[in-house]
């Protein structure tokens, strides 16, 4: 009984030190937007002041409408391809039988420990040779694949009771009508776990947008964010915390609503020593 | 069969999530370059410009008067301005764009990061152009002109510029009995002056005035290194040892650095604790700073115009001072080369140049227009007669001059917070420097 | 004569089958991370600035500058201090989150939940957030110093102290760095078998006996993969440095992935930041291998058991 009260009280403790930023953040995006900063002692100003959000959507040199549009185009962009390439890869490297198949595998995995900072840099030049630069291309194409997916995949479908292809086989069904008529759909949950974790990674993604954008147009929210930061000669912080809380929201909102497939996707790959 | 028919209802939930992906993609690639859409007929002329969108009036509406005049004289070239805000971002962003080939027009050239620029061939030789028009280029100041010239290539017109000049608080030195600085004085008269500004009352743990306000700003105190014979780099701008940690040189950072430490400039950290200008506040006598000063200080409600003074730095061995100036450039990716130039020179023209220095922020390049406003204030003479001993940045020959300054405020600041032997960190500086830039 | 049937020569169709399914993924590895690889090798024998026209070969010269350059050590330096610190308290912590967690109790999995929520929200929101938390004098923390009576630690300003800037992006990094790293030691845990530790408690151990024998040999493998992929990440850190200190306060808080960006995009050196990535790479790859050494002797004494 003492063990559980104390579990929660740690455990509760350990929320609010969780917690903490982002209430912070709400509390002072609420505040007037050049008088006093919040404290505990004065957590909530007395007129919530909401037209930090308008004044923030209504910002011209940082449009984050257009950069929301940005980022929900690149990362659905991004979802459907990572379903789609790492599924059939993930599906040809459990069920099926070609040389090479374990070394190819290796190789996938192996490119996963390389520091991005190798890899960026060609990648970079690659995109601006093919004239990508500041296009949705740039965005999406380098993301339409991972590793990390090809990985969860496989192992997902290494799961699969191989009774059902045999059957399908008898049927006289194809490799691939297998894979898109019986591998794909039971699949689903597995699947929705690579989504959400693509979704996440794409929506939060800083570092390629960054080296990839250069016009305000083209502009993702994290980097849009980055960008707001600077407009500010003296820094203002409720209305720099107003805009952090417009960039969070999408993406906790998507986390909250697929949150069991995150822990389910860990466990996934983690389970593999 | 009908095992796959089972499984067939539940793939069909995927089969809109690729269609609707392409079809956004789609959507998307039809804004993909993102460039502002032209109005039929009309030519877009990109330009770039520093500081974020500005809530200044007197700002906003000089841009107003010179969008609308341009209009006027040529309603077929449309104008889209830029503004990169964020301090030190400007640069980067800009050579982001190059790299990218998103580049604008047009772009604001720093004297101070002019080199950066010309020597990645991102700006269009102006001199064809000025040779075809028969352009008089004597109208500007030749040592401004001559920032952004390479040999007979012109890279830039000029806008406005500035010499560094010392600002003093005429009410304090009344205060303290001190005359104010002659034209021409010298380093041994700056120190004493500020020997007797600085207010020390016993018992106190700091000064409650100071004589001087030293920054930590390479831009603002290498003229100290020029007056007294010395310099941080090689004449062709490739090393820093022998020139950095020579005698002169040492001489020079000794007595700026001595300041602070003698307790007669503050320490950054007291700096940072008196606020956000301690001159305006009238807690320090003297700052070095540019014309740009003014506009801040006319708004000011704790100090008058009438106290406040301008002088030349005092000099030791020469008489010089720094130019700082902004300019116009046409890029070599601008379409509309020809347009270009017309929109420049038209920046750079008595028009565009007489509202600009309305604005009070520096000092026209065109040399009627800045000698008519000689008579307009009692400190616009003073600037105007300092400017011939202005010399060049070293930012407007050397790329890589970004990094010397760099590491030049770490060395201040490794002798001023960390204690360093000046002897030291100069030539610890100096070796630093010489390896960014022989690479 | 026999007749033989035909013998069959061709492959089974499902054998070419296979590399078509990973043909698609294949073909974005080679542009993406193939050819990258080997062009980042290429690019570090060059001297590569983008905008200029000539981009000569220099061989090692690159390499013979990096190691001279007091600046790529203070970079490594910077990142070494980081990771060293960040990495094993931050597994020490999401160990003692998750074995918190896992116990069967109501309501545990809206703070699994809860816990997760830094790691999903943007970085760059986040580091804006826990600098202003950081302000001298104003910030949240300040303001708790100020009221625990430490008046003289409220006025530090963290993110600018030479001697606390990485501290205070260190202790940051627990709080994002939580959420994953918890739940893979969730899934570690839910991989021992419960009637190990009624075997143990039977046999009159302690829960600190039980967790040292039982759980901690147990959770190697997890650790390992923890371990390993937390180095390499903390190796390649860069948001928060880019948006809270960059670098400063004088390169104080420069790690390598920062100091790499500003040769490669910000003064446009691709050949010598590509040499400098190969150095990272290597270093990530010996510390990868050394782990995985002392790691698996560990295995081998535990599986001797």
């Amino acid at each position: 009984m003492i063990r559980a009260s104390l579990s929660y009280l740690l455990m509760l403790l350990l929320a609010l030190f969780t917690l903490l930023p982002f209430a912070w953040m709400v509390v002072t995006s609420l505040h007037p937007s050049h008088g006093a900063l919040p404290t505990p002692a004065h957590l909530f100003p007395k007129q919530w002041h909401g037209e930090n959000y308008r004044a923030v959507l209504n910002m011209t040199a940082t449009p984050f409408l257009r950069f929301l549009f940005n980022t929900v185009v690149v990362a659905a962009c991004v979802v459907a391809g990572q379903l789609l390439l790492c599924s059939l890869a993930g599906y040809g490297f459990a069920r099926l039988r070609f040389p090479g198949r374990d070394l190819l595998f290796f190789l996938f995995l192996a490119t996963m420990m390389i520091p991005g900072q190798v890899t960026m840099i060609p990648a970079f030049l690659v995109v601006r040779s093919l004239g990508w630069l500041n296009t949705y291309w740039a965005l999406i194409v380098p993301g339409l694949s991972s590793a990390f997916g090809i990985f969860l995949l496989r192992q997902f479908f290494l799961t699969l009771p191989k009774e059902l292809e045999d059957a399908a086989r008898l049927d006289g069904c194809s490799d691939f009508a297998i894979y898109w008529r019986i591998g794909l759909p039971l699949s689903a949950p597995a699947l929705a776990t690579l989504a959400a974790f693509a979704f996440i990674a794409t929506w939060t993604d800083f570092f390629w947008p960054l080296l990839v954008t250069s016009t305000t147009e083209m502009r993702t929210l994290e980097v849009g964010l980055s960008l707001f930061k600077d407009s500010f000669g003296t820094t203002n912080w409720p209305l720099q915390m107003a805009a952090a809380v417009l960039v969070v929201c999408p993406a906790l909102l998507v986390f909250l609503l697929t949150q069991r497939f995150f822990v389910r996707g860990i466990a996934l790959t983690g389970l593999k020593g | 069969m009908s095992l796959v028919n089972r499984q067939g209802g539940r793939h069909r939930q995927f089969a809109w999530l690729p269609a609707l992906s392409l079809l956004i993609a789609a959507v998307g690639y039809g804004c993909a370059r993102g460039q502002t859409e032209a109005e039929t007929g009309k030519i877009v002329l990109h330009v770039a410009d520093w500081g974020g969108a500005s809530s200044d009036p007197n700002l906003n509406r000089f841009e107003q008067e010179v969008a609308a005049a341009w209009k006027r004289q040529h309603p077929d070239i449309q104008i889209v301005q830029e503004h990169i805000p964020g301090s030190g971002e400007y640069v980067p962003k800009l050579l982001t764009a190059f790299v990218a080939r998103t580049e604008p027009d047009i772009i604001s050239l720093d004297a101070s990061s002019a080199a950066v620029f010309i020597d990645n061939h991102t700006l269009r030789d102006l001199t064809p152009l000025v040779r075809a028009d028969g352009l008089d280029l004597s109208v500007y100041y030749p040592n401004v002109l001559h920032l952004a010239q390479r040999g007979p290539h012109l890279y830039a017109l000029p806008a406005d510029f500035t010499p560094m000049m010392l600002y003093y608080n005429k009410r304090l030195f009344d205060r303290a009995g001190v005359p104010y600085p002659r034209d021409g004085w010298t380093w041994a008269d700056f120190l004493d002056a500020c020997k007797r500004l600085t207010v020390w009352p016993r018992g106190a743990s700091h000064p409650t005035q100071y004589g001087f306000l030293f920054e930590n700003w390479m831009p603002g105190w290498i003229m100290w290194i020029w007056q007294n014979g010395g310099d941080v780099l090689s004449p062709n701008g490739r090393r820093a040892t022998g020139y950095l940690d020579s005698a002169p040189t040492m001489e020079a950072v000794q007595f700026f650095t001595g300041l602070v430490q003698a307790h007669l400039a503050p320490t950054l950290s007291e700096t940072q604790a008196l606020g956000v200008d301690p001159f305006e506040a009238g807690q320090v006598a003297m700052k070095i700073s540019g014309h740009w000063n003014l506009v801040g200080l006319k708004a000011s409600e704790r100090l008058r115009m009438e106290d406040i003074g301008v002088v030349g730095l005092p000099q030791n061995r020469r008489r010089v001072t720094v130019l700082y100036e902004k300019g116009y450039a046409i890029t070599n990716g601008c379409k509309h080369p020809r347009e270009a130039w017309e929109y420049i020179q038209f920046l750079s023209g008595p028009f565009v140049q007489q509202k600009m220095a309305e604005l009070g922020i520096g000092i026209s390049a065109n040399r009627q227009v800045a000698e008519s406003r000689r008579n307009l204030s009692p400190l616009e003479p003073v600037f105007l007669d300092n400017v011939k001993y202005g010399l060049a940045p070293w930012g407007a020959r050397v790329e890589n001059y970004a990094q010397v300054e760099d590491i030049g405020k770490e060395m201040i600041d490794e002798i001023l917070v960390g204690g360093t032997p000046v002897r030291q960190a100069l030539q610890d500086a100096a070796r630093r420097i010489d390896a960014e830039l022989g690479f | 004569m026999t007749i033989s049937p035909p013998v069959r020569t061709k492959r089974r169709p499902s054998e070419m089958t296979g590399l078509w399914f990973i043909l698609p993924s294949f073909l974005h590895l080679a542009v993406f991370s193939l050819f990258p690889i080997g062009f980042a090798l290429v690019l570090s024998l060059y001297r590569w600035d983008v905008l200029k026209p000539d981009k000569p070969f220099v061989g090692l010269a690159n390499y013979a500058h990096l190691l001279r350059d007091p600046f790529f050590w203070n970079a490594l330096g910077n990142s070494a201090y980081y990771t060293v610190v960040s990495v094993p308290m931050g597994m020490a912590l999401a160990l003692g989150v998750a074995l918190l967690v896992h116990q069967k109790l109501p309501g545990v999995a809206l703070f699994r939940t809860l816990y997760y929520l830094p790691a999903v929200s943007s970085s760059v929101a986040l580091a804006m957030v826990w600098t202003f938390l950081y302000l001298p004098g104003q910030g949240l923390f300040a303001w708790m110093l100020n009221t625990l009576g430490l008046r003289s630690w409220a006025q530090v300003d963290w993110l600018q102290s030479p001697s606390w800037a990485m501290p205070a992006l260190i202790f940051m990094s627990l709080w994002t760095g939580l959420g994953p790293r918890m739940v893979l030691f969730l899934a570690g845990l839910a991989g021992i078998p419960e009637q190990l530790y009624e075997a143990a408690a039977m046999d009159g151990a302690s829960r600190w006996e039980s967790f040292r024998y039982i759980t901690l040999p147990l959770l190697l493998p997890t650790t390992f993969f923890i371990l390993v992929t937390s180095s390499i990440s903390a190796f390649q850190v860069f948001t928060p440095i880019y948006m809270m200190t960059r670098g400063g306060p004088v390169r104080h808080t420069e790690v390598i992935g920062y100091h790499i960006y500003n040769q490669a995009w910000r003064q446009f050196h691709m050949g010598m930041a590509s040499a400098q990535a190969y150095v990272l790479f290597l270093l990530i790859l010996a510390v990868t291998i050394l782990q995985f050494k002392i790691v698996s002797k560990r295995m081998e004494e535990y599986s001797l058991q």
